[in-house]
């Protein structure tokens, strides 16, 4: 019953309790609980016109970029397939119809200079990406229809197809121009031919080469008064044929290309005649490439330090040397050269490129060469001197010790008064710092570029002294008041029971008094346990055992037991002093018959 | 009687007090509060130290100080100490998506602001336009970032800013849901670098890509990865409006620390070990009370004659009592 009733105070104060605290609304919004949103329909349509229009434009650059941009709008799941199709689609077309667009330029360049035999070789080339083009469009019409599931109106979508086409019609009919004009050109063009040939096939620097060619028709007649191009490596001029067709001009050999590739070109003007290229003929240019090594004395340095790099050349050259480090440097060398090279103090570890590029003097050709250089910072060495444990209130200090020259910085987590002089840092946490650890981080900047910076946290155990006084005396409070009340406690249960009367003797007859001490001293030499003042009768019989055999403990016992019966029990006819005499002597009896 | 209720409401309140030490807070940015809406995941990612505005004088220089959301203003003091802080090298971020903290910007002499209008893209979203995605670019790098409920800031030129939304997204000003004819289109600036002096200000106009459920999505984590680059990050608790329950919780978080982690855990686990050695000693009794009563009750039936004092005093004689 008393537990039921303690049970339901229980459960109403608690739900009393709950129903006071309540938490309050936030501020966001849980992305889980969101139902997924379908793109704004109009926004959809408004950035696939744009692509559209850029594909209308042929501005096929921002077209790409923009589909790009398509991939990133949301779509809920159920609706990915859809809007992926068409960018798919979009990039496939796009890139068809610059496909296109680049043969037709290339078309457009080959016509217009007259060759019409690649132009003819070309125009299916171009028709059949136009086609493949097409196709790609139909699918894109379908796939754009989609979009209607998303919101986008029809009309949107209808107009977003037709854009797309628009380059398709454009295209095929430029393509269809540039047709007509080979056409005619080769059904009414009369087909060139052309030939080169060199005065010298093996040359060396600075030699002149002489370039001869003939411009016939493809039957033998010469062409006279005609522009052609002619080609030495990457040189080129012009020359007009004589009345034979021959042609003659001069080239220096002044370039740096082992193999000068030479030929002429005739680029029509009208005038029903073709485009034709002569045949490629190699000129062998001589030069000498020179020898440039480098050496560094020291591969690996610190910052501040000096390294030296040796250039070493076979004929005197005129020397560039590039570097992050030390900027340019131009330097006229023949045969060895050192150079020292300095590393900043500030720069970074890593490594470095050290270019050195050689000018190209007549016979003698350019050359470079290059060597890594890698930057370290060496880790410094720091022993610090810490306490085992802080005693807060107490300043404490810790001592760093190196022996490179340093700037120390040093803060505790969470911060305290922290002092840094010299090498020494003083740590004063206040005595109402009671976590049982603190954190001190020290930061170690050597002076010496050479060396890099250090962090470095430790962890230092707290012990509060007051905490750990007042524990004890608490401790001492609890021990104390524990023993006091044991005393009193036993004290309390033989006041309150009548045998107090009968031990203590306040104010009770001499007879039992002499009987009960003569019951106390038989009892000590007979089973050699005192019994002492504070005891019970139970709890001597209970100390007294293993000490005389069961029968006598038990006879005992019920002696004890006859006792209290008669001091606790009901009154009786005789008397309770004359009742309490014949039991006492009685057992002193018993007692003495049992003693040796 | 009143004994029982004096039982009922100390055990109440130590139930209760177990209950509410047990379930964390659920306010917004709380760090103890795993929700969607809490902190954990972000103090478990960078370690972070939650501090008060003023203690900012005392983070260390180079450190990273977080300002999200605040509630309340900031006093001469705070500001000064914030100001200095930037000023020796510090890097602070303020991330608001109410304009709460325009007072703050005018305070520490920024010119620039939170407009407080709600952005949204209904496009370029994560399942609601109210949750747009961003492009941001810094040291070099691009991320996306997933956006919660944001706001835009308000400066003199987009081409400083480090975080853009797209050109489809929009101000909803009338927070309709939609677009309208006057609400402008985008971009719009949502960070904003700001160097002063040795340190930074970054500004992020959404305290909400810090949150549980945002801060894995899209380029969140990376981005402020980016903007913390390892360093201590410490975060001002102290200008928030926290619930009762929290602040409730809180309290007997710090008191259950303060007793059994600190150094007075030395006697809060003397007294709990004595607590608990006296319960489990009157238990036993309070059983052989009631066991001894029926006792006493036999033993009177059997022997009519006896007394009934007696025998209690006997009873407690022998220690049942």
């Amino acid at each position: 019953m008393t537990l039921i009733k303690t049970a339901s105070a229980v459960a109403v104060i608690i739900l009393a309790l709950t129903a006071a605290i309540t938490s309050t609304i936030p501020r966001h919004v849980d992305p889980l609980t969101v139902s997924d949103s379908v793109p704004n329909p109009v926004e959809l349509a408004n950035l696939y016109s744009i692509i559209a229009n850029n594909i209308a434009y042929l501005d096929l650059t921002s077209a790409i970029g923009n589909v790009s941009t398509a991939k990133n709008i949301y779509i809920p799941k159920r609706f990915e397939g859809i809007i992926l199709r068409v960018n798919e689609l979009l990039e496939e077309y796009i890139l068809s119809i610059n496909n296109s667009k680049s043969l037709i330029d290339m078309l457009t360049t080959l016509v217009s200079r007259g060759d019409y035999k690649s132009s003819t070789t070309l125009l299916p080339e171009a028709y059949l990406s136009l086609a493949e083009a097409r196709i790609t469009h139909i699918s894109l019409t379908k796939a754009v229809d989609g979009l209607r599931v998303l919101g986008v109106p029809s009309s949107e979508v209808r107009e977003l197809a037709n854009s797309t086409g628009t380059p398709l019609e454009v295209l095929g009919r430029y393509l269809d121009g540039l047709r007509s004009v080979v056409e005619e050109a080769i059904s009414n063009a009369t087909e060139t031919e052309l030939t080169v040939w060199v005065s010298r096939a093996e040359v060396s620097y600075g030699d002149v080469v002489e370039v001869y060619g003939r411009l016939t028709t493809t039957s033998g007649e010469p062409l006279s008064n005609q522009l052609v191009i002619t080609h030495f490596g990457p040189k080129n001029t012009y020359v007009i044929t004589d009345s034979e067709g021959f042609f003659k001009t001069t080239f220096i050999a002044d370039i740096y290309i082992r193999e000068a590739l030479t030929y002429a070109e005739f680029m029509p003007r009208g005038e029903g005649l073709t485009y034709c290229r002569s045949n490629e003929v190699l000129v062998m240019v001589d030069f000498y490439t020179p020898n440039l090594r480098l050496t560094l004395s020291d591969e690996k340095v610190t910052p501040g330090q000096t390294t030296y790099l040796t250039i070493s050349t076979d004929t005197y050259l005129e020397v560039y040397v590039s570097t992050k480090l030390v900027g340019d440097l131009k330097l006229d060398v023949y045969g060895e050269m050192v150079v020292p090279i300095r590393i900043p103090k500030l720069v970074d570890e890593g490594s470095y490129l050290i270019v050195a590029r050689s000018a190209p003097r007549g016979y003698v050709g350019p050359t470079t060469n290059s060597i890594t250089l890698e930057v370290v910072r060496l880790g410094p060495k720091f022993y610090l001197d810490i306490p085992k444990y802080v005693i807060v209130g107490f300043p404490a200090t810790i001592k760093v010790m190196s022996d490179i020259s340093y700037v120390l910085e040093a803060y505790t987590i969470p911060p305290t008064q922290t002092v840094v002089i010299g090498d020494e840092v003083y740590l004063n946490i206040p005595l109402s710092y009671l976590d049982p650890e603190i954190s001190v981080v020290f930061k170690m900047m050597p002076t010496d570029p050479k060396f890099r910076s250090e962090e470095t946290v430790f962890k230092i155990p707290t012990y509060n002294p007051i905490s750990i006084t007042t524990s004890l005396i608490g401790v001492g409070l609890i021990l104390t008041i524990t023993m006091f009340r044991g005393r009193r406690g036993r004290h309390e249960v033989l006041r309150g029971s009548g045998l107090e009367v009968v031990k203590e003797g306040g104010g009770i007859d001499d007879p039992i008094r002499k009987s009960f001490n003569e019951l106390l001293g038989i009892l000590s030499k007979l089973t050699g346990v005192l019994f002492e003042a504070h005891q019970t009768f139970r709890e001597y019989v209970r100390a007294i055992e293993g000490r005389v055999s069961e029968g006598v403990r038990d006879t005992l016992s019920n002696y004890f037991m006859r006792v209290e019966g008669v001091v606790y029990g009901p009154p009786t006819t005789k008397g309770l002093k004359d009742v309490l005499a014949d039991l006492l002597k009685e057992l002193i009896s018993w007692l003495r018959g049992l003693m040796p | 009687m009143i004994k029982y209720i004096f039982y009922g409401l100390a055990i109440a309140l130590i139930i209760s007090s177990g209950i509410v030490v047990a379930i964390p807070s659920t306010d917004d940015f709380s760090p103890n509060n795993p929700l969607w809406n809490g902190l954990t995941k972000f103090v478990k990612y960078y370690n972070t130290t939650l501090i008060t505005a003023v203690d900012v004088g005392k983070v260390p220089k180079g450190g990273v100080v977080l300002i999200l959301g605040p509630s309340t203003t900031f006093r001469d003091d705070e500001l000064g100490v914030l100001v200095d802080f930037v000023g020796s090298g510090g890097t602070l971020i303020i991330a608001d998506d109410f304009g709460t903290s325009n007072q703050l910007l005018s305070g520490l002499g920024l010119n620039y602001s939170f407009t407080n209008a709600l952005l949204a893209d209904d496009l370029f979203m994560y399942r609601s336009p109210r949750m747009p995605r961003v492009r941001a670019y810094l040291s070099g790098r691009d991320y996306e970032l997933y956006l919660n409920y944001p706001t835009t800031i308000d400066v003199g030129s987009l081409s400083s800013c480090i975080a853009l939304s797209s050109p489809f997204s929009y101000l909803d000003l009338n927070l309709d849901n939609s677009k309208g004819v006057e609400e402008p289109y985008g971009p719009f600036c949502i960070s904003y670098l700001i160097k002063h002096q040795l340190g930074n200000i970054i500004l992020i106009s959404d305290s909400s890509i810090v949150i549980n459920a945002m801060i894995d999505l899209g380029g969140n984590r990376a981005f402020i990865d980016d903007v913390v680059r390892g360093r201590e990050v410490y975060v001002v608790s102290d200008k928030w409006v926290r619930s009762t329950y929290a602040v409730v919780r809180d309290g007997l978080v710090g008191v259950l620390i303060l007793a059994y982690t600190s150094n007075l855990r030395y006697l809060t686990i003397l007294i709990t070990c004595l607590t608990t050695y006296l319960g489990i000693r009157r238990l036993p009794k309070a059983v052989r009370v009631r066991y001894v009563d029926e006792v006493i009750k036999e033993v009177l039936e059997r022997n009519k004659g006896w007394s009934l004092d007696l025998l209690k005093r006997l009873a407690r004689d022998l220690g049942y009592e």
